[in-house]
This record gives structure tokens, sequence and C-alpha cells, in this order.
């Protein structure tokens, strides 16, 4: 009896973790989100309407087509905030001591999917978009040595949502034939 | 539908143990970049200041050899992290998912990687300078993408808890059966 409770002291604090992270996860979404809105959306209006006073002919529209080619520069920050908004889910789950079931496993599973896509986006898309934005049609990529160590992270995450989901299906249907 | 249920299962195991031979090359190829990366600082303030053959030149040399290690850490760091996943999916691979070592190998990985971004925020920009006597405070080079990583590395930290936590009362159950 000691023994299971000196087993379950560690899911107790896992689970007192687990609300500490949903909310650190939440700040995080906050701050890229009010990044994203800054740079891509503020800053790139702020441009577009410095460039409307030279060509007041062009109108409102020109305001627009400069906010549109913005969003696959974004699409790294918001791929983050899809993985971290996931990651909420999971951490609920596990916070309210569901650890293995099939909701917060498929949430584990798409956090992955949305970290790998992250950093798909932050190594090839973004930079091939700011090529084209500027004019110089070229293939480029934005990458780092670590980049490589955080898509091989994200794809373990992937498989470690897929195993989860595949456990807490075994589960499942032991708990139905029990 | 048990066969069913447990075809992912297998199907994981086998994707494992060719995913643990990957993340060992990644490792390595980390290492190897940050080695490319970190040298060719070093090797210009070797070249600027030349190293003699007394107390002076092996200070020097310690100074060059610090600063070629502190721009590297992070990725040291890192390639740790993927090391520590090598095992983890090599367990994997062995068909062991629940097992304590499998867990607390997920929960090493990620601390890896929690002290890989701490030291590329603040601790390797910050002793850089202070090595290179640029300035003497503390220096961050943060961007919100990192932010988003902390989130993801701490995450896979409390997975790694949870998974621990959850094997050792497997671990006891099994014992008492």
């Amino acid at each position: 009896m000691i023994m299971t409770q000196s087993a379950l002291d560690p899911l107790e604090r896992a689970r007192q973790v687990a609300a500490a992270s949903r909310l650190f996860a939440a700040i995080a979404i906050v701050l890229i989100l009010l990044n994203v809105i800054w740079i891509h959306g503020v800053a790139a209006s702020v441009r577009a309407l410095a460039s409307l006073d030279h060509e007041p002919m062009l109108g409102p529209f020109w305001v627009i087509g400069a906010i549109l080619p913005q969003i696959p520069l974004a699409l790294p920050s918001l791929f983050l905030i899809g993985a971290l908004e996931k990651l909420r889910d999971a951490l609920k789950e596990y916070e309210e001591g569901r650890a293995f079931s099939l909701a917060s496993a498929h949430a584990v599973r798409l956090s992955g999917q949305y970290a790998a896509a992250a950093l798909i986006a932050k190594v090839v898309v973004a930079p091939i978009a700011k090529s084209i934005l500027e004019g110089r049609y070229r293939w480029e990529f934005s990458y780092e040595t670590t980049d490589l160590a955080w898509f091989a992270f994200a794809l373990f995450v992937f498989a470690l949502g897929r195993v989860l989901e595949a456990a807490s299906a075994i589960k499942k249907e032991n708990d139905e034939i029990v | 539908m048990t066969e069913a249920a447990l075809a992912p299962l297998q199907r994981a195991q086998q994707l494992a143990g060719g995913a643990a031979t990957a993340a060992v090359v990644g490792a390595v190829l980390i290492a190897l970049g940050a080695v490319a990366d970190g040298a060719s600082p070093a090797l210009d303030a070797l070249a600027r200041h030349q190293v003699t053959f007394d107390l002076r030149g092996l200070l020097e040399l310690l100074r060059v050899f610090g600063l070629f290690m502190v721009l590297a850490l992070p990725s040291f760091l890192l390639a740790g992290a993927l090391l520590d996943l090598s095992k983890v999916l090599d367990e994997y691979g062995k068909g062991h998912f629940f097992t304590l070592k499998a867990s607390a190998g997920i929960r090493k990985a990620a601390e890896g990687a929690l002290y890989a971004l701490g030291f590329k925020i603040v601790g390797s920009p910050t002793i850089y300078s202070w090595i290179t006597q640029e300035g003497r405070g503390f220096i961050w080079h943060f961007e919100p993408f990192d932010l988003g990583l902390i989130g993801f590395a701490a995450f896979v930290a409390v997975l790694g808890r949870v998974l621990e936590a959850a094997a050792r009362i497997k671990a006891e159950n099994d014992e008492i059966v």
C-alpha cells in the first residue's frame, strides 16, 4: 500500500506540472499571436499605407494585396500555435487524470504533426515566399543545424501519439471485455 | 478487434527500429554542424591573435576553445537529447513501450532540449559577450518561435513524467500479481 502511494505521487506531481504547463502554453500562444499580428499585420499594413501615398490610384486593394502575401511568412508561427493549442488539449486531459484517453493520444499526435509542419514551413515555405515577395524568385531555404533536431522531436511526438492511440484503443477494448 | 488494435502498435515497433538509427545519424550531423559553425569564429580568433608558446599563448588557446564550446554547446545539448530519443526508440523497437527506461528517456530528452534552448537564448550569447569582453550584462537572443519550442519541449517533459509514473504503477502491479 505504501508502495502504491509512492507510485501515485509522481502521477499527482505530473498532474500539477501539466496544469502549470497548460498555463505556460496559453501565454506562449498569446505572445506568438501578438508577434504575428504585429509583424505580418500591423507592420505590413503600415508599409502598404506608406506606399499608398505615392500610388494613390491603387486604392485600398493595395493594402490587402500587401497583407495577403504575408500569410506564408506567418505560417511557421501559425502552425506552432496549432501545435501548442493541441498540447493544451492533451494537458487538460492529463490535468483531469485521463492520461491514457483516446482524446489525449489524438491531441499528442496532432501536436507532433503541427510542430513538424511548422518546421517545414520555417525551413522551406517561408524563405521561398520571402524570395518571391522580394522579387528574387529563387529556391531559398533557411536552415539551422538545430532545426533537424526539432524536426526529429516533432516526428517522435507524432509517433508517440500513434503508440498512445493504439494503447488507449487496446485499453478501451479490455475495459469493454471486463 | 484486438488484432486490429495491436496492428498500429506493431507498425510503431517496426518504425521505431529504423527511427532509432535515424536519430543517431541526426545527432552526429548536428554535432558535426555545430563543430563547423563554431570552428570558423574560433579559427578567426586564432588567426587574429597569434598563439605563442608561453602562458599568454596558452590562455589565448583556452579562450578560443571556450568561445568554440560556448557557440557549439546548444547544438551539442540537442544532439545529446537526440541520442536519448534514439534510446527510447530502441526500447520501442523491442516492443517495450511503457517501461520505466523508455519513459525516463523521453523526460531526459525533453529536459536536454530545454537546456539547449536556455543556452541558445541566454546562456551562449551572454557567456560569449563576457569572453569577448564586448559586454558584461545579460544578452537575450529571443524569437517568438523559440517560445513555441520551449512550450513543445516542456510538454514532452510532462508527457515523459506522466509515462514514468504510469510505468512505475504498472511495475508495481506486475510485482503484486
